[in-house]
């Protein structure tokens, strides 16, 4: 009953979670030197993104990583807590195709229906994207702990 | 017994124990079963269901 499924399905959706993440991360710095040739400059908003993303999934793996370490067997991370965190990530998902609608609404009022919007301001959206998910995350969190 | 020697006897966390004892979350059947194991009772006689109850 203890042993399932489950634990091989996670470690391989983990091992693709992390192969995708260096994927896409190393090929983005990759374009970037390619296009605009070697430097800091050339791949500096990727190498933001990159580390942010980084500390994002450092940070979302310190339970599991204190659960690994304590030796007195003390539960960091229960059934319970995967619940409200999967509830709580999933609010986030919702929060962040919100904030992608309200960021089109918005260039739609600056702009209007001709205009146009530069490509530079990708980065700044994808940065306030991560900034929000992250915030609805952890008050998903907090709310969700408390009510059940 | 404690709520914490509990929680580290289920492998759980003591939140989890209160949210249970509180009726505000509806445990895992495994857990339900490694909860009535360690009272040695059967699982009825900790859990019951209840027509229209829902977790979280």
């Amino acid at each position: 009953m203890e042993k399932t499924q489950e634990n091989p399905i996670r470690a391989i959706l983990a091992t693709m979670f992390v192969l995708a993440f260096a994927l896409i991360s190393g090929l983005s710095v990759a374009v970037g030197l390619y296009a605009d040739g070697m430097g800091f400059e050339s791949c500096k908003s990727w190498l933001v993104l990159i580390a942010w993303l980084a500390a994002t999934c450092g940070l979302w793996s310190i339970p599991f990583i204190t659960q690994k370490i304590r030796k007195n067997g003390e539960v960091a991370m229960d059934e319970r807590g995967l619940k409200i965190f999967k509830n709580a990530a999933f609010a986030a998902v919702t929060v962040s195709m919100l904030y992608f609608l309200c960021v089109c609404f918005v260039a739609l009022r600056i702009v209007g229906p001709n205009g146009s919007v530069s490509v530079n301001v990708i980065p700044a959206i994808f940065v306030g994207w991560i900034v929000i998910f992250q915030i609805a995350l952890v008050f998903g969190n907090l709310i969700l702990d408390r009510l059940g | 017994m404690t709520q914490q020697q509990l929680a580290d006897m289920a492998h759980v966390t003591r939140q989890t124990i209160i949210a249970i004892e509180a009726d505000r979350y509806s445990p895992s059947l495994t857990l339900a079963f490694r909860i009535a194991r360690i009272f040695d009772v059967s699982v009825e006689e900790v859990f019951q269901y209840c027509n229209g109850e829902s977790d979280m």
